[in-house]
């Protein structure tokens, strides 16, 4: 921890009573994976890490770097992270190959996918702009477009799939007409390089599927260390990310000038996708209920989306005892 | 004198080079779009050198331990290969083995077997480690014989030979493999950034490539060559002052590496030699699938992730699934493979054609050397999507991904056999009339064809390489898309399944361009008889 983290944990402590701060009890070690390299996207971590959230919950966070190549359900099964940020969908089918995971939390409400493509280009807002058309999607996707497509009862063969990566450039060349990415990322970045945008947004069109959910060791619940720990890091952390919705330019901040730095990340557009995050976090059940809640609405509307895909899902997946524990005990700061 | 204006012409050629690249370069931007070097001046004020130079560090970081680390390893290989000559062929057959593994496909276990910089050192390793092998083994054995022989004679042991003269003769072809191993490395640990990383070249040109910025994703591509070429240029010079009583020696892996083969070959009579390779490809059977089952016990890897060699066999045998998993990994295989002969092809095309045109026209040999080395240096993971700009997603994409992985062997290759045709040849095709033409139609490039076998040898894996890449960044089709869609889908059988696949078929077509050599070359030598 830098200095500038002490100072702001140690004045943190004192305000709200200092929980742990100033105990001798040694701090809790764990891991959190991020689902990408540092960007906005871990903003609430890096307040919850930098305020001294954490410490105050007695915990010593790891915040380790995901990438483009790099699979989140084996990070949380091996060990090595207690917790990951991933998709529903991703560990669905990690559960169906012998992982065994619950889902303890959203931090999406709805799903932050999208169509983007190009004003200057052929601009699509609906699913039925995309037939006869060239879409890129990435293969890790592959899932999720096609249970998309099923659900707005369009035909896989009418759109000519490309693979594509994280690198938008095909859809600059024209070489596909629109690319599959996320509302509060790919949209960021093309207005950001001066480029208009139109999106097909997946929530609008039947794609309700919440994100950014995350996976824990089902064994993780049952195992009283590692519960409490679990339940100490989602407090800290539901103080971080309100924190984050708050103050967007906070986020940002903490994103490109500390976390990320070096990494040539751009102020501006990690504010905006900070801002377009609010978005996809914030609704009317996690107002009343909180950050990360999942509605027993939200569950069944899961389900029958992700077994529409295919995938066998069912209920026992997702659980809000975490969240639960963790608001209870959140009082007594 | 005349030695001080050759020197002053090397160096005018150098500039002239120099500056028809950066023009030759400007004028492709002006014409695709694609960011010119003064793009590239302009991003690196803008962004300050610091940016690009502690990314690079971050890398550096992973890479050297990594480097060092596979060149430890390969020297000690290399000094018990020497020791115990019957161990030879299998430390050498495990060599070959790494140097076939697709790193791509397996980055995630790594991953989440190894903690913090672990992932990343280990893939730099992996990347270096062949041709260190081959460097060191091929400097071990440089000595002439009775240097050895003297060892023994006065009743040494051959640990006191490889002590007191082997280790010497050795170091010379140990710097040239560590010359170019360090590419190589630096490669490795960028890939493994993209599995995830705090810092470095690969984590920059993430960011670069999610936000549109072409010119700073060509600055991080150029970063990553200089880096590299400054690390080729320090081993050069601390191998120039280490062995200033030996003549500079470029290595040429392909070369060396059959040299050591057919040393081993050539100790038995035929149908021996046979039964031998027989043996040999039974015990590399048995030496892989050990090391995968140990590895994974020692790792202690999930089972999730870590698939045993039994677990597949269930995955390829099962009854309901098995006979339809099979046919989707032979169907891949196939395209795979197609795509494969399509960049061998163009990487034999421009290697031989390269080749042969600087024999026409010398300087052109020195032009393409800044051009082919940055060539080299460049991350494919980040070329690719630029050269996909420029080419397309069709044939034509795979061709130049898979041109580019291997032409360089062929070329080097080629091209050094160009230059050992003995003057006797040149000078009777000369006294005839002949020109440079006919010189290499009638000697040069029939001479050449061995250089050429051997070279494609160690040019099938990676042509494997530049086909899934192709494959997996481009085409979407073949066994490099559907490795990392196996690793999306949380198939980790159908991953192991497709690893052992990809790294079997390299590790035969290897050993099958051996065979066809050692038998054309044979019938040659017959019919001179």
């Amino acid at each position: 921890m830098n200095r500038r983290g002490f100072i702001s944990s140690c004045m943190a402590g004192s305000l709200v009573g200092g929980r742990r701060a100033f105990s001798d009890t040694p701090l809790r070690t764990c891991a959190y994976q991020l689902s990408w390299i540092k960007n906005f996207q871990g903003a609430g971590e890096y307040i919850a890490s930098e305020k001294g959230f954490f410490r105050d919950e007695g915990l010593d966070v790891t915040l380790l770097a995901g990438g483009p190549t790099m699979p989140h359900e084996p990070a949380v099964m091996s060990g090595k992270a207690l917790l990951a940020q991933t998709m529903p969908d991703n560990t669905v089918m990690a559960n169906m190959h012998g992982a065994t995971l619950k889902i303890i939390g959203a931090g999406y409400q709805k799903s932050p996918f999208c169509i983007a493509s190009l004003l200057s280009g052929h601009p699509m807002h609906t699913p039925q702009d995309m037939v006869g058309r060239k879409i890129g999607v990435q293969s890790v996707n592959l899932v999720v477009w096609r249970t998309f497509l099923r659900l707005n009862h369009i035909d896989p063969a009418s759109i000519t799939v490309v693979p594509v990566q994280f690198d938008m450039a095909p859809l600059i060349a024209g070489d596909v007409d629109g690319f599959f990415g996320y509302l509060n990322d790919n949209v960021v970045h093309l207005e950001a390089a001066g480029h208009r945008t139109a999106v097909v947004p997946f929530a609008q069109f039947g794609y309700t599927l919440m994100g950014a959910t995350l996976a824990v060791r089902a064994d993780s619940l049952q195992d009283p260390v590692r519960r409490a720990t679990l339940v100490s890091f989602m407090r800290a952390d539901m103080r971080g990310w309100q924190a984050a919705i708050a103050d967007p330019a906070l986020g940002a901040d903490l994103t490109v000038n500390d976390f990320g730095k070096g990494n040539g990340l751009d102020p501006k557009a990690e504010e905006q996708s900070c801002r377009a995050s609010n978005a996809l976090m914030v609704d009317a059940d996690t107002n009343s209920k909180g950050l990360f809640w999942m509605s027993d609405a939200a569950v069944a509307d899961a389900i029958r989306i992700l077994r529409l895909g295919g995938l066998s899902a069912s209920p026992d997946l997702f659980t809000n005892e975490i969240l639960v524990e963790a608001r209870a005990g959140a009082g007594t700061h | 004198m005349s030695s001080l204006r050759q020197g002053g012409r090397a160096e005018l050629l150098w500039a002239v080079n120099f500056v028809a690249i950066l023009l030759l370069w400007q004028c492709v931007g002006f014409a695709t779009g694609l960011p010119g070097p003064i793009a590239v001046v302009h991003r690196l004020k803008v962004d300050g050198p610091e940016l690009y130079w502690n990314a690079g560090l971050s890398t550096l970081r992973c890479a050297l331990p990594g480097w060092v680390g596979a060149s430890a390893v390969a020297a000690v290989c290399a000094m018990v290969a020497t020791v115990w000559p019957v161990l030879a062929p299998g430390i050498f057959q495990l060599g070959v083995m790494s140097y076939c593994l697709p790193s791509l496909a397996i980055g995630p276990v790594l991953m989440i077997v190894l903690d913090g910089d672990g992932p990343r050192i280990v893939l730099a390793a992996l990347a270096s480690f062949f041709t260190m092998l081959v460097g060191t083994m091929t400097g071990l054995r440089a000595c002439p014989p009775f240097q050895t022989m003297l060892v023994t004679a006065f009743g040494g042991t051959s640990w006191q030979a490889l002590f007191k003269v082997r280790l010497r003769a050795a170091v010379p072809s140990w710097f040239a493999a560590l010359r170019i191993s360090a590419p190589a490395s630096l490669l490795g640990a960028m890939i493994g950034e993209f599995l995830g990383a705090e810092h470095g070249l690969g984590v920059l040109l993430i960011n670069a490539q999610q936000s549109l910025d072409l010119s700073r994703t060509l600055t991080v591509t150029l970063t990553s060559a200089a880096f590299a070429g400054v690390l080729y240029g320090v081993v050069g010079i601390a191998g120039h002052m280490c062995t200033r009583w030996a003549r500079d020696m470029p290595l040429n892996l392909a070369r060396e590496s059959e040299a050591l083969r057919v040393g081993w070959a050539n100790t038995a009579q035929r149908t021996e030699a046979a039964l031998l390779a027989a043996g040999r490809v039974i015990a590399a059977v048995m030496v892989a699938l050990g090391a995968w089952w140990l590895a994974l016990r020692l790792s202690g890897v999930t089972p999730y992730v870590g698939r045993s060699p039994l677990d597949v066999l269930h995955y390829l045998t099962d009854r309901t699934d098995g006979a339809a998993r099979i046919g989707e990994i032979v169907r891949e295989l196939g395209t795979t493979l197609l795509d494969m002969a399509a960049g061998l092809t163009g990487g034999i095309g421009a290697g031989l054609g390269l080749a042969v045109l600087s024999q026409i026209w010398p300087p052109l040999h020195r032009l393409l050397a800044g051009p082919v080395f940055i060539m080299q240096a460049m991350p494919l993971v980040a070329t690719t999507p630029l050269l996909i700009l420029l080419f397309g997603r069709g044939e034509a994409i795979v061709v130049i991904v898979g041109a580019i992985v291997t032409f360089f062997p062929i070329f080097v290759s080629v091209s050094q056999s160009f230059a050992l045709t003995p003057r006797s040849a040149l000078d009777l095709i000369a006294a005839n009339g002949g020109g440079r033409l006919a010189a290499l139609r009638k000697v040069q490039v029939p001479a050449a064809l061995p250089s050429l076998f051997a070279a494609l040898r160690i040019t099938v894996p990676l042509s494997m390489t530049g086909a899934l890449i192709a494959e997996w960044l481009a085409t979407g089709r073949g066994t490099g898309y559907m490795l990392l869609n196996a690793v999306s889908m949380s198939d980790y059988d159908g991953l192991w399944a497709r690893v052992a696949v990809t790294t079997t078929v390299s590790m035969v077509l290897y050993g099958l361009i051996g065979w066809i050599e050692l038998a054309v070359g044979r019938a040659l030598t017959a019919g001179r008889a």
